[in-house]
């Protein structure tokens, strides 16, 4: 499962100022070639790279044993300087 | 809630197994001194900053800011190594402008991406920063296999962004 956690508790104007906004994606459903050629269609896809199409399986299972072993991971962490979280687990 | 500077003196303290007296001692003061330090009532003088922060086993930085370093690499002996599905390497990216961004990425993940021939440069981590960098990963996983770990990459951009690679 991929988790997205948006938290806003300072510095945001938007709708979900202060509270967590948690999106979760199966992982079968976002890392796969449809998801990949949508993203790359939208700003910013193009920052994600030519990935060959027997390669997302691959990362899949290389994900689930990952996940045996580190139960907490966090992929991706960020905070910016107004206090904004965003936290990506896969 | 971030610690105060005379509560990281008495966490380091301890951690090290020193009593208030034992640490006074070693830094030429009254055990009185060492616990007005630890209850922010007074400051040691800011030339003893770093021989405190060497008894205490940290960086003077870590001491002011509470920000953990990363261990500087060291070669560890095959013996000694974790195992390789246990290790993580962490891109931590601190922008000038206050950012901070840190991936964490385990390396049997990274080696996926490494025998795939996926450009791991183009992915867009902490404003393109990482990017510019045009960072060898074969060559980083080279010395991992070798047994390096620690903090491999240091690297402080014109506009001031700080990117640091670090295996653990």
């Amino acid at each position: 499962m991929m988790k997205i956690t948006i938290s806003t508790n300072n510095g945001s104007d938007t709708a979900i100022k202060g509270k967590d906004m948690v999106i979760r994606i199966p992982n079968f459903l976002a890392l796969n070639n449809t998801a990949l050629k949508i993203a790359k269609k939208q700003p910013g896809g193009q920052h994600i790279p030519d990935i060959p199409k027997e390669f997302l399986p691959k990362l899949r299972k290389a994900i689930r044993q990952v996940k045996k072993i580190h139960k907490n991971w966090v992929l991706v962490d960020v905070e910016s300087a107004d206090g904004e979280k965003v936290q990506v687990k896969l | 809630m971030n610690k105060t500077f005379g509560e990281r003196i008495a966490e380091k303290r301890k951690s090290k197994g020193y009593t208030q007296e034992q640490l006074a001692e070693m830094m030429g003061v009254s055990a009185q001194a060492v616990s007005k330090w630890e209850n922010d009532i007074s400051c040691p003088d800011v030339m003893t900053l770093p021989t405190l922060a060497q008894k205490l086993g940290c960086t003077v930085d870590e001491l002011l800011t509470g920000r953990e370093s990363a261990p500087q690499p060291t070669i560890v002996p095959e013996e000694n190594r974790k195992p390789f599905e246990q290790m993580m390497l962490k891109i931590v990216v601190n922008s000038c402008d206050g950012d901070h961004v840190r991936v964490n990425l385990p390396l049997p993940l990274l080696k996926v991406f490494l025998n795939s021939e996926v450009d791991l440069t183009s992915f867009g981590v902490g404003n393109g920063t990482l990017n510019r960098l045009n960072i060898d990963w074969k060559a980083i996983m080279l010395l991992v296999e070798q047994g390096t770990i620690g903090k491999l990459v240091e690297v402080t951009s014109a506009d001031g962004d700080v990117v640091e690679i670090v295996v653990e």
